[in-house]
């Protein structure tokens, strides 16, 4: 046997161990690549429950019983009560202040609840 | 088997050594060999079946299995979220585990029936029986969207052949709040009304990736406001049902109601009179809110002026029938007045003064005839009569002859005070307008005028009611009554559609809205009245009190420049 033969011989063994090894390699990445996006799919359905479920308790109709039954004394702001930014540069910012705030207080509170100690 | 090849191995040596003693003689040679051959042929046979079955086993039934189940599980996808304009989630698909089996794979089905059928949500012994009784199938559903319990439970059994498989359910956040515009789906998530169905291919292929989602023109907190508020009224009113439109007027919709509406969510107690869009589909006569386009028609074409005097003294006589008016002035009205006033008998002269023709040529521009377009499914056809006598002509004038939806009501009333600008309703968000849909129907005179005129109906006509502090807006209502058999019913017994339809600010307005109740009654609130000041007026007004801190940040109204006044004398 001459020295080129076995050469070859170590050759092909080298080649062949390279590529068992890089078959393996691909095999453990694929199936790695599968199981993250296993995990991210998995990951999103669970962020989707969580959203559906953050939407469920911003509905609309929760939080106006919520709202309700925590802010006592309190109800939505009518039309009359704002003033236009405009409006409130070109007259007297302080006193356009105190009349919307003596405003609001006449309208959206009640007196009593102001009272300390009740 | 080894002790079968045992055999015929020694059979095969036994009958060589024979052969090759008796070599000689040619006939027991001849009969030997035909022995061998025949061997060697049963051999070849047996292993080659033998062969075939594994094959089949281990490679051919395995890849009819997959196939089977792939042609399944493309059924079930994920479908892409609805969400409001400000991103709010109205629809969307979660996870869920079902259950399916294989009969091939099921060893007793009496016995794997029997104790499926305990567990919550699966069907009948009998039916899960007749299921698995088939057993060239490969695949049947037995429960989808089980709960995670249930399929504990499920698993708990050990019945060979039942499997669960990864689904998604749809899911409606608000449950009924947008039952008619988003719609529904079926157990496959192929929709089934509004949106849903409209967009089903595309939700579906949208669900492929996380991020695409269907955004809608439509806001959860203005729903839940239009919804409650009608509810009430409906309530209230003892009405059949109501609905309500609140558009932007780029065209946007903000919110749309129909009632009653049912749970998209649970459609099996769902009944099928509340699937019915009164907003779409609903084709009826809208009463006096048509003097909305008369007036516009009338000062557009020239025909008449804000001025202009028509004689309301006496009822008029169309054919069989007789115009008069409700709480009439008995006198002679100017077009303002009538149209504040809300005069039949003055609104069927005004439109006698520009006629049949011109009455025809506007109505069409303003798109009466043809039907509305909007993104789902459920859209009514116009009712136009074929003859357009003059009879026609004096009742459209105030409502009656031409029955139409209230979408499309409010498409044209929202074109008029547009400035004349055409407005095209949308619920999709961020959809740009076509070039040829912005089109300029009447004059801004005539649109300031008519919002003028709508101003004054809510300062002094009949929708006093309607009137909030600290906002301008403009609005008319109208009541009409129902088409009952061949009339309108007798005097008691007839019933009304009362409309209300107005919007903010009145110098440049920027939202619409609709309100409309079927068959209110009257009340001790309302002194005796069913119409549409008396119902529908306040109802709009709470709905404005509550949506315009919210919309509208402008100056307060200022009436001082209200010219249409002049020609209205209030009392």
């Amino acid at each position: 046997m001459n020295k080129s033969v076995v050469v070859s011989l170590l050759t092909l063994i080298a080649v062949g161990i390279c590529v068992s090894r890089l078959k393996y390699e691909v095999v453990f990445l694929r199936n790695r690549l599968k199981e993250i996006n296993q995990s991210i799919e998995k990951y999103s359905d669970d962020i989707k429950i969580y959203t559906a479920e953050w939407a469920c308790l911003n509905d609309p109709k929760r939080l106006k019983m919520l709202a309700e039954k925590h802010l006592k004394g309190m109800r939505p702001m009518e039309q009359r009560q704002r003033i236009s930014y405009k409006k409130l540069i070109e007259s007297d910012f302080e006193k356009s202040f105190k009349e919307a705030f003596k405003s609001f207080i006449d309208s959206t509170l009640d007196k009593d609840e102001l009272e300390p100690g009740r | 088997m080894s002790l079968l090849l045992k055999k015929i191995f020694t059979f095969l040596f036994d009958g060589f050594a024979i052969w090759r003693k008796i070599k000689d003689h040619s006939t027991l040679m001849k009969r030997l060999r035909a022995r061998l051959v025949f061997s060697v042929v049963c051999c070849v046979s047996v292993f080659t079946g033998i062969s075939y079955r594994l094959a089949d086993i281990m490679v051919f039934s395995k890849f009819r299995t997959c196939k089977s189940l792939k042609f399944e599980q493309e059924k079930v996808v994920r479908k892409a979220d609805v969400v409001d304009r400000n991103g709010e989630l109205l629809a969307t698909s979660i996870a869920t585990m079902s259950c399916y089996a294989d009969p091939s794979a099921v060893i007793d089905v009496d016995d794997a029936a029997n104790k499926l059928a305990k567990i919550p949500g699966m069907p009948v012994p009998e039916k899960i029986k007749q299921k698995l009784t088939d057993k060239k199938k490969h695949f049947v559903w037995l429960l989808r969207h089980v709960a995670p319990k249930n399929q504990e439970h499920v698993m708990d059994l050990g019945v060979p052949g039942i499997h669960f498989q990864k689904d998604y359910k749809r899911i409606y956040i608000h449950g009924n709040l947008f039952s008619h515009i988003v719609g529904c789906s079926d157990i496959d998530g192929v929709g089934v009304c509004g949106l849903e169905k409209s967009f089903s291919d595309k939700l579906m292929k949208a669900g492929k990736s996380q991020r695409k989602r269907l955004a809608t023109t439509l806001d959860v907190r203005l729903q839940a406001i239009l919804h409650e508020c009608l509810k009430d009224s409906v309530e209230k009113f003892k009405a059949a049902g109501g609905n309500g439109i609140l558009m932007s007027t780029n065209g946007e919709i903000l919110a749309i109601v129909s009632l009653p509406d049912f749970d998209p969510n649970n459609l099996r107690n769902s009944e099928m009179a509340a699937m019915f869009n009164r907003n779409t589909l609903g084709v009826f006569e809208q009463g006096s809110i048509l003097k909305i386009l008369n007036v516009a028609i009338a000062l557009d074409s020239g025909s008449a002026g804000l001025g202009s005097v028509f004689d309301a003294s006496e009822p008029i006589r169309i054919g069989r029938f007789r115009v008069s008016d409700f709480r009439g002035k008995r006198r002679p009205l100017t077009l303002a007045e009538a149209f504040v006033f809300s005069s039949n008998i003055a609104s069927a002269k005004i439109a006698q003064n520009f006629g049949g023709a011109v009455q025809r040529a506007y109505m069409k521009k303003f798109g009466m005839f043809d039907m509305v377009h909007l993104e789902i499914p459920e859209i009514g056809k116009p009712i136009v009569p074929k003859n357009w006598s003059d009879a026609t002509t004096m009742t459209v004038a105030y409502g009656y002859g031409l029955a139409i939806s209230p979408l499309q009501l409010l498409t044209s009333v929202s074109s008029i005070v547009n400035d004349g600008i055409k407005v095209s309703p949308t619920l999709i968000y961020g959809k740009k307008q076509k070039l040829e849909d912005c089109v300029r129907l009447i004059s801004p005179k005539t649109s300031k005028a008519v919002r003028d005129l709508m101003r004054a109906v809510v300062c002094h006509g009949t929708a006093r009611k309607s009137a909030i502090e600290g906002a301008d807006i403009f609005g008319k209502t109208g009541t009409a009554y129902k088409v009952q058999g061949k009339g309108y019913g007798s005097e008691g017994g007839r019933k009304r559609i009362t409309t209300f339809i107005g919007g903010f600010p009145k110098n440049k307005p920027e939202y619409m809205l609709l309100i409309s109740l079927d068959d209110p009654k009257a009340i001790e609130e309302t002194h005796g009245f069913a119409t549409a000041g008396n119902n529908v007026a306040p109802t709009a007004k709470n709905i404005f009190q509550r949506i315009i801190p919210m919309l509208y940040n402008g100056e307060k109204p200022d009436d001082s420049n209200l010219h249409v006044l002049k020609y209205i004398r209030i009392n």
